[in-house]
């Protein structure tokens, strides 16, 4: 349980008052930790990520071993007849903005040395590419006419010519194309798909700022974007087609719970990773340090990364699926359709028994759009 | 792994930059960042996972009183264990047993602390189970009966005593009498994990009960974990392992794979037990419905369940948060699978005991009347010693000196805490028991239990106060919504 300090101090003085004084109790703990909560209220709103949990392995499936068997992690960017590019760590350091050259130098080397390091991550930047680059970087474009020596493309989706442009870049261009779409990408992601674009790039915090997904979590988001790519796919086989989730992603948990749900890569920012193995350390000038730190950074994050498929009883990371995670939120199983823990039901699908036990009882006939609409409205409630 | 000068520089910096912004900053995660950044390494927690909605304190038991004026001490707290296929029994006289905390993950005097407030609770007719933990066990644990050191030799003796003095003169102990110390006065169960830290059969055969630990809930699927700096000379020399390095477990038992292999393992130590034994299965609650129904089917006397909250030495950070699902939403799918066996078997005594995030009689109370028959508390008896819930267990900087630091424990006063925490708690469960009208606290069911929120409700299958369940309030919101559709009834 996520305790507070003023929790954790009723827990305590709960327990010591039975150690001290060996009296009974008069108050009972569990009613002073929920009017704590009670009275705390929404301040202090906790993440809907940390509703979200896994499945571990162990006797109807046995775990693998992560220090003794190999885990694979590596993950191909670029569909069928494209030149792929290859991640060892499912990251793609992701960041718009401009930045010094002091970091750039310390990122470009973190990056070469994790190469070195069989830990390849690749970059989405719009900065031109280092010459003596030995990782994947993928340049940010808006103009078709100036494609750079990069791995790979990624250009953000606007609705005037985008299949156009992307057919124009294909001329030429053989490495992997990537769209950043907005929070309509319902509408036209199968368009995109066939056009031949490699993967799809969701900015959840950018899309969850949007009227669309308004009050809704970047699992919903991750939700919608897999459900969209899988329709596109639906009698056949992905051919590589990948789903790269930025933006409310900056921790392992997160990574793994967005793989998990859905993604194929996750867009780590890289001003978040440069500030927090930089500027706590107070060396964030210093390109040698920060680039060590960074480096350091993300080879713990592969051996925590590692470590998670192999406790759920997978040697490839991209094995896990949404039916090996639950969730101790009604939210956030209406938002990404996650069982509820211990049930193993979406709540959507208890509503949905519910109602026909309802309509069986009172006789009612109600037609399968009706009932979609008093499902989405019960939801509406929780959300 | 001990924090660097650097890390607690670090978490000094972050505390100043959390308090400037009203701490809305994620300290925890600031921090783990810092440490992954410097050392490169996974980082490690320790105690429960920090899971947001643990359904315990949404749970309200009916018109219970904790504290009354009546006597309720003729309410029957006892605990048996055993039966179904072991010759023998284990008995003890409240529902809520020491979970597993081994020598390494906890000190010696918090270890020793324990075993004297057992033994002094065992004089005053209270028997209380103490579970080992996967280390390995203390000598006067397995030899803290005349019985046990019946066929020993002067020299395997000699060597037993030897250790223990290396022990106690070690943690500055030299005073405490080795004849007191050497004896055991409650049921102990050891742990049979996948490290195997025990040298020989007497850690089994001299043991109430064997516990086969697949899984705890702090690490499922991951193994045990103790780092390098709690790995002492000792420490290592108890556990047969090399000293000042990690001691990491196998995730899973290299010789149970599956649900043959655990068969086939239970009857193998039932054997060398000559079928005395109980045998318990531990597992952390994840697959529960599958994992469950292999124990009932295997040759077990008792499961053990352990919650994601349920507490650990050591364990990687991301292990502990992610993986595992909370106790009170495990008790739904154990129930279920429990009855779904016993409709084509002839009841036969098979436990359940659940762990994880219970420390106080009222959560007891709750796991019970949800179906388990007992719990293991570890949290409650470190708080009992004093344990502040920093958790820093995983590192040598415990504030009260029980899981590593310089700090002396006082083990007079953790006796002292220990002792009347287990009294006062039994009588609170009698009491609790008593007012609700039962005179067995096995006999506490469901409805003596109310939820005040939707979510605990389905997952516990308990009602509301005013006696709805989840479905009646689903249908309400659904009547709610009807004057909105055009409806046509028949």
């Amino acid at each position: 349980m996520i305790l507070r300090l003023n929790e954790k101090a009723v827990i305590r003085r709960s327990i010591l008052d039975l150690c001290k004084t060996d009296s009974i109790r008069k108050e009972s703990t569990d009613d002073a930790i929920r009017a704590i909560r009670e009275k705390r209220g929404t301040k202090y709103k906790e993440n809907l990520w940390d509703y979200v949990v896994a499945l571990g392995a162990q006797l109807s499936r046995p775990p693998f071993d992560p220090y003794r068997e190999k885990i694979k992690l590596k993950t191909e960017v670029g569909r069928k007849g494209t030149t792929k590019t290859i991640l060892k760590i499912p990251i793609l350091l992701y960041g718009e903005f401009n930045l010094s050259q002091s970091s750039q130098d310390a990122l470009n080397f973190a990056l070469n040395n994790l190469v070195d390091n069989n830990s390849t991550v690749g970059i989405i930047s719009k900065e031109e590419p280092y010459d003596e680059r030995k990782y994947p970087h993928f340049q940010i474009i808006n103009d078709v006419n100036k494609i750079s020596d990069s791995e790979g493309i990624v250009m953000q989706y606007d609705d005037i010519g985008i299949i156009e442009k992307i057919r124009k870049i294909r001329k030429e261009f053989w490495g992997p194309i990537i769209v950043e779409v907005d929070e309509n990408f319902s509408d036209y992601t199968h368009r995109l798909l066939a056009s031949g674009v490699d993967g799809i790039l969701v900015n959840t915090e950018k899309i969850t700022k949007s009227k669309k997904y308004v009050e809704k979590h970047a699992i919903s988001v991750i939700h919608d974007a897999r459900k969209i790519i899988n329709e596109f796919y639906q009698g056949k086989e992905n051919d590589g087609t990948c789903l790269i989730v930025a933006g409310d992603v900056d921790s392992t948990g997160k990574i793994i719970k967005s793989v998990g749900l859905g993604a194929d890569i996750v867009g780590y920012d890289l001003s978040l990773l440069i500030a927090k193995v930089g500027f706590y350390t107070e060396n964030f000038f210093d390109s040698i340090i920060t680039a060590e730190k960074i480096h350091n950074h993300m080879i713990a994050t592969k051996n925590e990364l590692i470590g998670i498929p192999a406790a759920l009883g997978y040697s490839n990371f991209h094995n896990m699926s949404p039916s090996d995670f639950r969730t101790s939120s009604l939210k956030a199983s209406l938002e990404g359709e996650i069982l509820l823990e211990g049930v193993n039901k979406t709540y959507k699908k208890i509503i949905e028994e519910v109602l026909d036990e309802y309509i069986d009882t009172k006789k009612i006939s109600v037609v399968q759009q009706q009932k979609q609409k008093i499902i989405e409205m019960i939801s509406l409630e929780e959300n | 792994m001990p924090l660097s000068k650097d890390i607690l520089n670090l978490r000094w910096n972050m505390e100043k930059i959390a308090r400037k912004d009203g701490h809305k900053t994620n300290l925890k995660n600031l921090l783990l960042d810092a440490e992954k950044a410097t050392n490169g390494l996974v980082p490690y927690a320790s105690l429960g996972a920090h899971v947001p909605n643990d359904y315990f304190s949404n749970i309200k038991i009916k018109d219970a009183k904790l504290n009354t004026s009546q006597n309720y001490s003729d309410v029957d707290t006892s605990l048996t264990i055993g039966g179904r296929y072991s010759k023998n029994i284990i008995k003890t006289d409240v529902p809520f047993s020491v979970a597993g905390m081994s020598y390494g993950s906890v000190k010696l005097p918090a270890k020793i602390a324990l075993h004297f407030a057992l033994n002094k609770l065992a004089e005053n007719g209270i028997k209380v189970l103490m579970n080992t933990g996967e280390g390995g066990a203390l000598p006067w644990e397995i030899y803290g009966s005349e019985k046990s050191r019946e066929n020993l030799s002067k020299n395997h003796w000699n060597s037993i005593l030897e250790y223990t003095n290396k022990l106690l003169k070690d943690s500055h102990l030299e005073d405490i009498c080795i004849d007191e110390l050497f004896q055991r006065k409650y049921p102990l169960v050891v742990q049979y994990a996948s490290g195997r830290f025990w040298k020989d059969p007497s850690y089994l055969l001299n043991a109430d009960g064997i516990e086969i630990k697949i899984g705890q809930g702090a690490k499922i699927g991951h193994g045990g974990l103790l780092p390098g700096s709690k790995v002492t000379e000792l420490v290592a020399e108890n556990r047969g392992i090399l000293p000042n390095k990690p001691a990491h477990s196998p995730s899973r038992h290299l010789d149970i794979l599956g649900p043959e292999d655990l068969v086939a393992k239970i009857l193998e130590i039932r054997e060398l037990t000559e079928w005395k034994i109980p045998i318990i299965v531990k597992i952390g609650a994840s697959r529960i419905y599958d994992d469950m129904e292999i124990i009932l089917k295997s040759y077990a006397d008792c499961a053990t369940v352990d919650g994601v909250s349920g507490g650990t030495g050591a364990a990687p950070f991301e292990v502990r948060e992610d993986i595992g699902i909370n106790t009170i939403a495990s008790l739904f799918p154990l129930r279920n699978t429990i009855a779904d066996y016993y409709k084509t078997h002839d009841e036969d005594g098979f436990k359940l005991l659940v762990n994880g995030g219970i420390w106080d009689s009222e959560r007891i109370v709750k796991v019970m009347a949800l179906g388990a028959d007992g719990v293991g508390i570890g949290t409650g008896f470190l708080l009992a010693m004093g344990c502040t819930l920093i958790q820093e267990c995983h590192t040598d900087i415990c504030p009260a000196g029980i899981t590593g630091s310089h700090e002396k424990l006082d083990i007079e006063n953790s006796v002292e805490g220990i002792f009347n925490y287990i009294k006062t708690t039994k009588t609170e469960l009698e009491n609790i028991a008593g007012s609700l009208g039962r005179k067995n606290i096995k006999d506490l069911e469901m409805s003596d239990l109310v939820v005040n929120d939707m979510l605990t409700s389905i997952v516990s299958r308990l009602s509301f106060s005013n006696g709805d369940d989840y479905v009646m309030k689903i249908k309400q919101k659904i009547e709610n919504v009807m004057p909105f559709l055009n409806f046509q009834g028949e």
